[in-house]
């Protein structure tokens, strides 16, 4: 039995009838926010396509795998990568984080989309590799980028700068794991045409 | 028998049953309305990203389809899917992550959608101690002291107490009185 939000901001509640309501305010507009960046549709296309996975899954003569754990440990490592990569889209960036951040955004785009598609068994073999790929080519302009900036662009010190380079290398130096993990993945099963993890 | 995260339970073992397309239309009805409820819970409670909370409550919702038709109180049983998810997310990257690459501010990739306002409430929301931050982002939910207390493995009274807490920090942060006014 949930409360309704007209009852939690009422006058009774255990603090200021003003904080409850500007917190709730805050809710509701932090929730719309959401909503808009949000790709619903895309998001219920994907649940779908998992319903249907699982109807299929359960006719007859198919065949249970038990490689759930090879997903989850590819997916881990993409979570890892999504966790390294932070970048503040503020509007007081050092230019060393404006110019990286474009390239930062992409990747991140590009592990989230290996992620949902992985999880969601919607990939080849092809098709995943090709996002690692895409990942690679999008830090390494971002590393050549960040080169490239004149030296007067940078603060003295230029530790910004040379944060943003360590963190590009940082996940470089992982993606080949990455790339192997999802070789052995997809080779294990036999089968490239998709995520070998039936549920 | 019914279990505490709202699944009803069978022989003592969680009862799974096939999802159908009228479930299905019950599913993509929830999931328009509490998508973005869920990802800005799972993006406060745990301090995870749009993105990562996005995939958490995606996940708990995929994680619904074979258990749909069992399910009393689907609401608080995705919820505490995601929420318990995200936790284990969050205590896999610590684990598996040199300590001086985790980051200290969550990514915020829709930060210029957001009012002055709304970051200043939020922000302070996240600020609190982990706790208190739960039990204030389950109510804004709306979910019962009783819901809140089985989700997170407190007691009533230290939800309560939680939130007391929590309120008297954000009345102090946010510049208000003790009657609401800033």
């Amino acid at each position: 039995m949930t409360r309704s939000l007209r009852d939690w901001i009422s006058p009774r509640s255990d603090g200021g009838a003003e904080l409850d309501a500007l917190l709730a305010g805050a809710w509701e507009d932090g929730t719309a926010a959401v909503t808009r960046v949000l790709d619903i549709e895309a998001g219920k296309a994907a649940l779908l396509a998992a319903f249907q996975g699982r109807r299929s899954a359960r006719q007859p003569g198919h065949q249970e795998s038990a490689e759930d754990g090879a997903v989850a440990a590819v997916c881990g490592e993409v979570d890892i990568l999504l966790a390294i990569i932070t970048v503040e889209d503020q509007p007081n960036m050092g230019p060393a984080h404006s110019t990286v951040m474009p390239y930062l955004l992409s990747v991140r785009k590009f592990l989230i989309q290996l992620r949902a598609g992985l999880s969601r068994r919607g990939l080849t073999k092809a098709e995943a590799l090709q996002l690692v790929g895409n990942v690679r080519h999008g830090l390494s302009e971002g590393a050549r980028t960040l080169r490239l900036l004149p030296p007067g662009a940078i603060p003295a010190g230029g530790q910004e700068a040379a944060q943003l380079a360590e963190l590009i290398a940082s996940i470089l130096h992982r993606l080949p794991a990455l790339n192997d993990r999802i070789e052995r993945l997809f080779d294990e099963a036999g089968d490239t045409s998709r995520v070998p993890v039936p549920q | 028998m019914v279990a505490d995260d709202g699944v009803r339970m069978s022989g003592g073992s969680e009862k799974l049953e096939v999802v159908n397309l009228a479930d299905f239309d019950a599913i993509a009805v929830l999931y328009e309305r509490e998508m973005p409820r869920l990802v800005l819970f799972v993006s406060t409670v745990s301090g995870l990203d749009f993105h990562a909370a996005g995939d958490v409550a995606q996940t708990a919702f995929e994680r619904a389809l074979p258990r749909w038709a069992g399910l009393r109180n689907p609401k608080a049983w995705l919820y505490r899917v995601a929420r318990n998810e995200a936790i284990a997310r969050c205590e896999a990257i610590r684990r598996e992550m040199p300590a001086d690459l985790i980051p200290e501010q969550p990514y915020q990739i829709s930060v210029a959608e957001w009012r002055d306002e709304q970051r200043e409430v939020l922000a302070c929301l996240k600020g609190l101690p982990p706790k208190q931050r739960e039990v204030m982002t389950w109510t804004l939910e709306g979910f019962s002291d009783a819901e809140i207390a089985a989700a997170m493995g407190l007691s009533a009274d230290a939800v309560k107490s939680n939130r007391r807490y929590a309120k008297a920090s954000l009345r102090k942060r946010l510049g208000l009185n003790r009657r609401g006014a800033r």
